[in-house]
């Protein structure tokens, strides 16, 4: 059977706030414990741990108010309505207007009109296109890609 | 994870006591009791109940909110992140593994939509909304007073300015009442990050407390 490690100050300082807290295995708490037992300012130490601990104790963080949970249901379904809209918007959008799309390249490119002009209404039209896209995409489909975004178990 | 108690700070099978450090003993499986109830109300949901979800989120909406607090440093943003987390969350739902904890996933989920949140609104407000629930020893005597609202206030802005990996850890032991192993389940993280991360915010903050000079 081995001897545990001798404890580290500095190495091994975490351990104190571990044993404060009850958090030790008991081997750790039987290598702390010696080691309190050793040292005056690992004793000091642990007595500081302990009055931040009791302070903490006496503080929580803010509940949400009662009223705010009581909305909170009725806003989740609205904006989980909403991103129903904002895709059937942006699917609509895009089956319609590419259809316009065609019907203009349809009439322009049958027509006489010179072929610069034809090339410039085309261009028009497509990027009022682009433009009405890139609105609903940037509403409805861009996704944030941080390392933080994607959830997968 | 039943809460109980002071309203945002849990009772947990194997307590230790805080302030003396006397291990309780251990619990074998902290996540099970919670899990069992999880597991209940999600195959409910699955089946086409939908208060089976509203259930699940009801009871894990104040830890929920916390970890959003924590994070994003105001009531409105938290609430906004608590919001979409669980939108995601019912969307996702079907793909969750009933064999698992529910909260660490959870957990996952409300963490990232906070911090997209809080980069998306740049609007984080630093402080944490603190209060007082109990007098402690250090606490000024009345809890109402210049001095104890002066002291909140340090702490609150202390813990605000850690590094978010150091204030996760804290936030979730201090105020979410939550053990090292069910913190390191949570994060995915090591348990001995979990014990060095929070033994390194309690320095931080140790001046801010009032309890230590500031080097």
């Amino acid at each position: 059977m081995s001897n545990p490690a001798p404890f580290d100050p500095v190495r091994d300082a975490p351990l104190l706030s571990a044993y404060v807290d009850g958090e030790l295995e008991p081997a750790d708490v039987a290598r702390v414990e010696a080691h309190l037992r050793q040292d005056a300012e690992a004793r000091a130490e642990v007595e500081r741990l302990r009055a931040f601990n009791r302070l903490a104790a006496g503080l929580q963080l803010r509940e949400a108010p009662a009223e705010d949970w009581e909305k909170f249901w009725e806003s989740a379904y609205n904006r989980a309505e909403r991103s129903v809209g904002w895709i059937l918007f942006g699917a609509g959008l895009l089956v319609a207007g590419a259809y316009g799309l065609w019907l203009v390249a349809a009439a322009v490119f049958g027509s006489a009109l010179p072929m610069l002009v034809k090339a410039a209404v085309m261009a028009v039209a497509t990027g009022l296109l682009v433009l009405l896209l890139s609105v609903v995409r940037e509403r409805v489909f861009t996704k944030r890609r941080t390392r933080y975004d994607d959830i997968v178990r | 994870m039943a809460f109980s108690g002071r309203s945002n700070k849990r009772a947990t099978p194997g307590v230790k006591d805080a302030s003396t450090g006397v291990p309780g003993p251990a619990a074998s499986d902290p996540w099970e009791e919670q899990r069992r109830r999880d597991r209940a109300d999600i195959e409910r949901f699955l089946a086409g109940d939908t208060d089976g979800f509203e259930q699940l989120m009801n009871r894990n909406r104040q830890p929920a909110y916390g970890i959003a607090l924590g994070l994003t440093g105001n009531h409105d943003d938290a609430m906004d992140a608590v919001q979409k987390s669980f939108l995601r969350i019912h969307r996702s739902l079907a793909k969750f593994r009933l064999d698992e904890p529910f909260f660490p996933w959870m957990y996952r989920i409300v963490r990232n939509t906070a911090l997209n949140q809080r980069r998306d609104e740049k609007r984080h407000q630093g402080d944490l909304p603190l209060e007082w629930v109990t007098r402690p020893d250090e606490a000024p005597d009345a809890l109402e007073t210049t001095e104890a609202n002066d002291l909140r206030q340090r702490l609150a802005a202390a813990i605000a300015e850690l590094p978010v990996e150091m204030r996760e850890v804290f936030v979730m032991y201090h105020f979410q009442g939550l053990k090292y192993r069910e913190i390191a389940d949570a994060m995915g993280i090591p348990l001995g990050t979990v014990m060095s991360r929070l033994h390194a915010a309690r320095l931080r903050l140790r001046p801010a407390a009032g309890l230590e000079e500031a080097p």
